[in-house]
Parts: structure tokens; C-alpha cells; sequence
């Protein structure tokens, strides 16, 4: 079988099939907000996000691979620069930038400009601990995971919160060797 | 002859009130009671009535009392700048007339008479729409237009399809409807309609979303450059 050369986010995001910006952004809306209703706690809201978002990235990143034809990464760096330009192009409709390398190349940050999830949103007071995204972690901690990369996904900037941009600083934990059979023991 | 104004709709809606008409009446005094008028209209008398008939304006403050009608008086009238010629109360009221948003914007305490305006004009909204006259292609125009001017106040109304009630409260009394349907109420609505999309925004309830106030007063204020220039 020929080789495929991997594909553009752009050129993935282009031909994949679309929905409507506001209809996605309300959904996500309903959800976050039936969450504060059901769970009441904001940290409880932002845990379930997060497990939502993992379940979701273990799922996605099969799509991912399948759809961008991306060859292995070399190195985490690489892997950082294709979840920004390809990952979040092709489910997102944006790119991030990375930037904020720590000196062993084992912490970088995402950095959204725009974030379609976020549209209407204002956060009221009594909700000022909600990570509104915090499914994003959970969807790049999921993916890396299948991909045997344990990570540590935060939120450093948050737009809702009054920040200038969106930052999701990614830490890499551990690289589970490949042949290591996958237990949960977390 | 002698003609008395007593109210400013009465100026509005006689044959006086359009411009340059009235200059072929020969009135030789024409009584106006200013606080009943509006103090803009003076000007518009003044061209009604461009000719040696005697304008005696009767005012509660003297610098609006003035018995001639020289171009001493132009200056001696009050001046009514771009600024003061403003929006001054603007409301969202829900479907069961619950009052959703209501921000008034003037720097004198009347927010309670302004809040009084915004009361009255929803039954006038109601009375419109359960008589509709108009019909056909108006049949889905959700701008109401003028709903009653008062001696300083024009109020305008907007009604959108799920019963939400926009109102306008301006002082400026030479606006026109196009202007607040094209310049004001589409906008506004493209704002609630934002404002309302927000997960945290729960239907029926007060609208207490900052973005909205501040996008609110950011058209109130370019509304009012808009159409005073």
C-alpha cells in the first residue's frame, strides 16, 4: 500500500461534514448548564467536563489518525504542534499556537485565540469557578492517552474569566511503553 | 387672527406642521404654551410662521418666556444640543409584561417617571395589537412605530415574534421612524438575541448579562451621533 502523506487540518476541516456554529455552541451550552443543575458544585462540573471530554477524546482520536493520516511524532514537541494545527482545526474549526516550552520539553501551552465554544457565554458570578471549556482537557488527555502519553491537562487563561486568550497548558507525565498491556490504575 | 397651541402633537398633526404651509397664514398672534409643546418646537413655529405675526410663548421659566420674535429670541431660547436630543430609557419586557431589562440613561433622578413611560406604553402595545390595522406585507413587521408622544417624549415600540416587547423612550422629537426601526431596534434585537443564547441566561428571567448593558448603551450613544448628524 502507498504511503498517504498526512493531511492539512485545514484541507480535513474543509471536507469534513458541518454543522451549525450555533447550534453546537448551544448544545455544549445545554449540557454545561444541566451539569450546574444536576451536580450543583462547580468542581463537580468541571470534573464531570473533563471525564465527558476524556471519553470523548479516546473515541476521537481514532478518527483523528484515520482521517489526518499524521505519521508517528518523533518527539512530544511535534505531537504538541499537530493537536494545535491539525487536532483542533479538524474538530474545532481554530488553531492554537504553542508556545511556553519548559526547558526539558515536557510542558508547552495551547493557546486559543477564539473559541467557538464560548460564544453568548458570560459566566455569572455564582459560577466563577467553572472551567466552561474543561472539555477540552478532558479530549486532549484522552487522545494522548490512547496514543500511550499519560498527560496533565490545566487551564492557565481563561477568556470567560477575563483573560485575553484561551491557555491549555499540556504536562507530559510518562510515555507508557507501546507492548506494556494498558491497566487502569488510576 | 389668533391661533393657540397647546400641545405639541397638536402642532405635529394640524396643517401648521408642515413646513412652509403655515407661512402663508396670516395670524396676527399665535399663543404657545412652551411647557406644552416642547421647547424644540419653537423653532418650528418660528419657521411656520416667518412672517410679522406676534409669537408669544408662555413658558413656566422665564428664560422661555419671551414676548417677541426677534433674533434675540433664537438665542434667548433654550438650547437644545446634539447631546440632550437623546435616547433616554430603553426596556425589554417579557411576553407576560414582566419587566425583563430596563436602563434608563439620563444623569437626572427621573428613572421612576421614565419607568412610568415604559408602564403606559405597554398598554398601547397591547391595544395595537389586538387591533391590527394594517395587513399584507405588514403582517409580519414587528416594528410597531410611534406609540404616543408625550410633551418631551417620543416612544417607540417593538414587538418580536415570541411576544417580547422592545420599548424606546427618546427626547429627541424630530427622529424618524426608519431611522429607529433601521438604526435602533435591529440592532437591539440582534443584541437580546445574543444576550438570551447565553447558557446562563434562564427564559423569562431579568437579563443581567453585562456584554448586553454595555452593547446596549454602545448603540444608544450611535444611535444619537447617527441621527443628529
Amino acid at each position: 500500500m502507498p504511503a498517504v502523506a498526512p493531511r492539512s487540518g485545514d484541507a480535513i476541516f474543509a471536507s469534513a461534514e458541518r454543522v451549525n456554529a450555533e447550534l453546537f455552541t448551544l448544545t455544549y451550552g445545554a449540557i454545561v448548564r444541566q451539569l450546574i443543575t444536576d451536580l450543583e458544585e462547580v468542581d463537580e462540573v468541571n470534573k464531570q467536563l473533563d471525564q465527558m471530554g476524556y471519553n470523548i477524546g479516546v473515541r476521537l482520536i481514532d478518527e483523528f489518525l484515520a482521517k489526518s493520516n499524521v505519521s508517528r511524532c518523533v518527539d512530544f514537541k511535534e505531537t504538541a504542534e499537530v493537536i494545535a494545527k491539525v487536532g483542533f482545526k479538524m474538530f474545532l474549526g481554530v488553531t492554537a499556537t504553542v508556545t511556553n516550552w519548559d526547558a526539558e520539553g515536557t510542558t508547552c501551552s495551547l493557546v486559543l485565540e477564539d473559541n467557538p465554544l464560548v460564544d453568548f457565554v458570560e459566566l455569572p458570578d455564582t459560577c466563577q469557578g467553572l472551567h466552561y471549556c474543561n472539555v477540552l482537557n478532558g479530549v486532549v488527555r484522552g487522545a494522548l492517552e490512547m496514543v500511550s502519553m499519560k498527560t496533565e491537562v490545566t487551564w492557565i487563561r481563561d477568556m470567560l474569566r477575563g483573560d485575553d486568550a484561551y491557555e491549555l497548558q499540556v504536562k507530559l507525565l510518562k510515555q507508557i511503553p507501546e507492548e506494556y498491556p494498558y491497566k487502569d490504575d488510576e | 387672527m389668533f391661533i393657540l397651541f397647546d400641545s405639541y402633537f397638536w402642532i405635529h398633526e394640524s396643517q401648521w406642521g408642515k413646513e412652509g404651509e403655515g407661512g402663508g397664514n396670516t395670524f396676527d398672534v399665535v399663543l404657545c404654551f412652551v411647557g406644552a409643546i416642547g421647547g424644540k418646537a419653537i423653532q418650528q413655529l418660528l419657521v411656520m410662521f416667518p412672517q410679522d405675526s406676534l409669537l408669544i410663548f408662555v413658558a413656566s421659566s422665564p428664560s422661555l418666556c419671551s414676548g417677541t420674535r426677534t433674533a434675540e429670541l433664537d438665542h434667548r431660547l433654550p438650547k437644545v444640543s446634539a447631546s440632550e436630543e437623546m435616547i433616554v430609557c430603553v426596556a425589554v419586557v417579557g411576553h407576560q409584561n414582566n419587566p425583563l431589562y430596563i436602563q434608563s440613561f439620563t444623569e437626572a433622578d427621573d428613572a421612576l417617571k421614565l419607568h412610568h413611560i415604559v408602564h403606559c406604553s405597554l398598554d398601547v402595545i397591547d391595544e395595537r395589537v389586538n387591533n391590527p390595522k394594517k395587513s399584507g406585507p405588514m403582517l409580519n413587521e414587528t416594528f410597531l412605530g410611534l406609540l404616543y408622544p408625550t410633551e418631551n417624549y417620543k416612544v417607540y415600540g417593538y414587538l418580536t415574534n415570541t411576544k417580547v416587547k422592545f420599548i424606546l423612550v427618546t427626547t429627541d422629537l424630530d427622529v424618524r421612524d426608519a431611522d429607529v426601526r433601521n438604526q435602533f431596534f435591529r440592532k437591539f434585537h440582534a443584541a437580546y438575541v445574543d444576550a438570551v443564547s447565553n447558557p446562563f441566561h434562564v427564559p423569562g428571567k431579568k437579563i443581567t448579562s453585562r456584554t448586553f448593558a454595555e452593547r446596549v448603551s454602545n448603540i444608544v450613544k450611535s444611535f444619537g451621533l447617527g441621527s443628529s448628524g
